[in-house]
């Protein structure tokens, strides 16, 4: 009994010193906090380098060794996504206050553009409820801002001479509207399409990611409707949906799918931890990636690095970046991941703990075989709790997005929110 | 005579020891594994879950104990039978989180 509390408060001290140090020393001497959306830098200065949205309130622009070379703090904190645009500044989806910005890659501390969802200026919201032919039910959505009223998640540039416009727009997805906007962003910020509607679950369910494909069509990630859309640019009918049905698995939390060419669609499925491809035609998936080494991928990117494929995932609770060799489904970390390690860490130590009370409870009984001695009920239970804790361990990261899964995510954004609007 | 009755008591005791830590593991198990399953067809969420399969887990441990009681000489007061059926909850929530856990990862 003296020897289980001593161990008790042994492991107990470790836990409890180990806390600040993987969680608060160590992510604070990297640069990169909560890494949502990764971009891999093509062209431009900057090129060859990466661009992490920080969710913690941070556009950066790092070097495969993490060294800072470029930097912003003017989005606020739970800023979800940032793009390079063709004229080498910075667009971010600024989340908490819903706003889309353009940030001048020569001074980082100038936005040269915004479209802000509370500015009657740049939307007017009962103007397009009517024009859209609303419910009532959206119409108040919209009219009475409140809490994480727009959660706007995604901002992609949509360049206009290859759809034979003579501007350029944005796609926007602003999640808690269930609505994807594009806007004219060449010049008069005017609503030019639209899908989805305030308080519809149907069409759209807190989306991710819209992208256009070459030949015109939308792909969005419905995200708790737990399937993936392509949507026809002109009549907004789905012309392709995939979804993996229950019990023979589901997506779960599907943020991200791109196409990446030969009829091959990238989706990271968040809550599964894992990023595969699907093949459009005959929708299977034809190879996966993650599982134990993913912890909530937020989005992934099909990259080419000197000559080579890779997969690279922004994975905010890993507080890291990953690059996934597609071909070995070996991959690189860059940076720490500070809280899976201390989930490991902590279910380690009561692993230890159970360990030793079954070691100690084995070793007393004397007078028997080891076969026999698994027969005494102090002995078997000790040995239970062990393998219990053992499976928790493994399955450490599951454990993690179960919880988020059935409910943590929506106290965590609504903290996350209060904390980013002060 | 005392000490016949004491001794008889104890045992019935130990024995209701063993029936309790069976049956809060398996049911941790069982309601761990269907947490998953359950949560996919119905709207609650896992805050809700955990303390309604915690409380029905508890309140078939009181019927448990409670007809053992009538059973067996144990001794039991009516408070010593509520509180005795809430031995073994670590266990149940341990055996809970390890089976919840394992489904959701298979359950891809």
């Amino acid at each position: 009994m003296k020897h289980q509390t001593r161990l008790i408060m042994v492991l107990a001290s470790i836990a409890v010193v180990a806390l600040p140090i993987f969680l608060i020393i160590i992510p604070a001497n990297q640069p990169i906090g909560l890494p949502l959306d990764v971009d891999y830098i093509t062209d431009g200065d900057y090129a060859g380098n990466f661009l992490v949205t920080d969710n913690i309130g941070k556009i950066l622009i790092v070097n495969d060794e993490l060294e800072v070379l470029w930097e912003t703090d003017i989005p606020e904190r739970f800023c979800h996504e940032a793009e390079i645009l063709p004229n080498g500044n910075i667009i971010v989806a600024d989340t908490a206050p819903g706003r889309v910005i353009e940030i001048n890659i020569s001074d980082p501390e100038e936005i040269l553009w915004e479209w802000d969802p509370t500015n009657p200026d740049h939307i007017n919201w009962t103007e397009l409820a009517l024009r859209a032919g609303w419910s009532q039910d959206a119409l108040d959505y919209v009219q009475n801002p409140s809490g994480d009223w727009t959660h706007t998640n995604d901002a992609e540039w949509v360049n206009g001479s290859r759809l034979g416009r003579s501007y350029d727009s944005l796609m926007i997805s602003v999640r808690n509207f269930n609505l994807i906007l594009e806007v004219n962003y060449t010049d008069t910020k005017e609503v030019i399409w639209w899908y989805g509607e305030p308080e519809d679950y149907d069409t759209l369910n807190h989306q991710h990611n819209p992208d256009i494909r070459d030949n015109g069509n939308v792909i969005i990630c419905d995200s708790e409707n737990r399937r993936i859309i392509e949507v026809d640019y002109d009549t907004k009918e789905v012309v392709w949906r995939f979804r993996l049905d229950f019990p023979f698995g589901e997506l779960r939390w599907a943020r991200d799918c791109d196409d990446i060419g030969n009829g091959t669609y990238m989706i990271t499925d968040s809550n599964n931890g894992r990023v595969f491809f699907v093949d459009r035609e005959t929708r299977t998936i034809v190879k996966e990636f993650g599982g134990w080494y993913l912890a909530q991928p937020y989005e992934s990117d099909y990259i080419e690095i000197d000559g080579k494929d890779w997969i690279l995932v922004g994975d905010s609770p890993s507080t890291a970046i990953t690059l996934i060799d597609p071909e070995s489904d070996s991959f690189i970390v860059y940076g720490w991941p500070g809280i899976p390690n201390y989930l490991r860490l902590f279910v380690g130590l009561f692993s230890i703990y159970y360990a030793f009370m079954f070691l100690s409870e084995i070793l007393d009984v004397r007078d028997k075989k080891y076969l026999d001695r698994l027969k005494k009920p102090s002995v078997y239970r000790e040995l239970t709790y062990l393998i219990l804790s053992l499976i928790i361990l493994i399955y450490v990261g599951s454990l993690y997005r179960y919880l988020v899964e059935f409910g943590l995510w929506e106290i965590m954004d609504n903290a996350i929110h209060a904390w980013a609007i002060g | 005579m005392q000490t016949d009755a004491k001794t008889v008591q104890s045992e019935a005791r130990k024995r209701l020891d063993f029936i309790l830590y069976w049956y809060k593991l398996s049911t941790g198990m069982i309601f761990g594994f269907l947490s998953y399953l359950i949560m996919r067809v119905s709207d609650l969420t896992f805050f809700l879950m955990v303390p309604l399969l915690l409380v029905i887990a508890y309140l078939l441990a009181i019927g448990i104990v409670y007809r053992y009681n009538q059973r067996n000489d144990t001794g039991f007061t009516q408070k010593m039978i509520v509180k005795r059926s809430l031995m073994y909850t670590g266990t149940y929530f341990l055996a809970f989180i390890a089976l919840a856990t394992l489904s959701f990862y298979w359950g891809a």
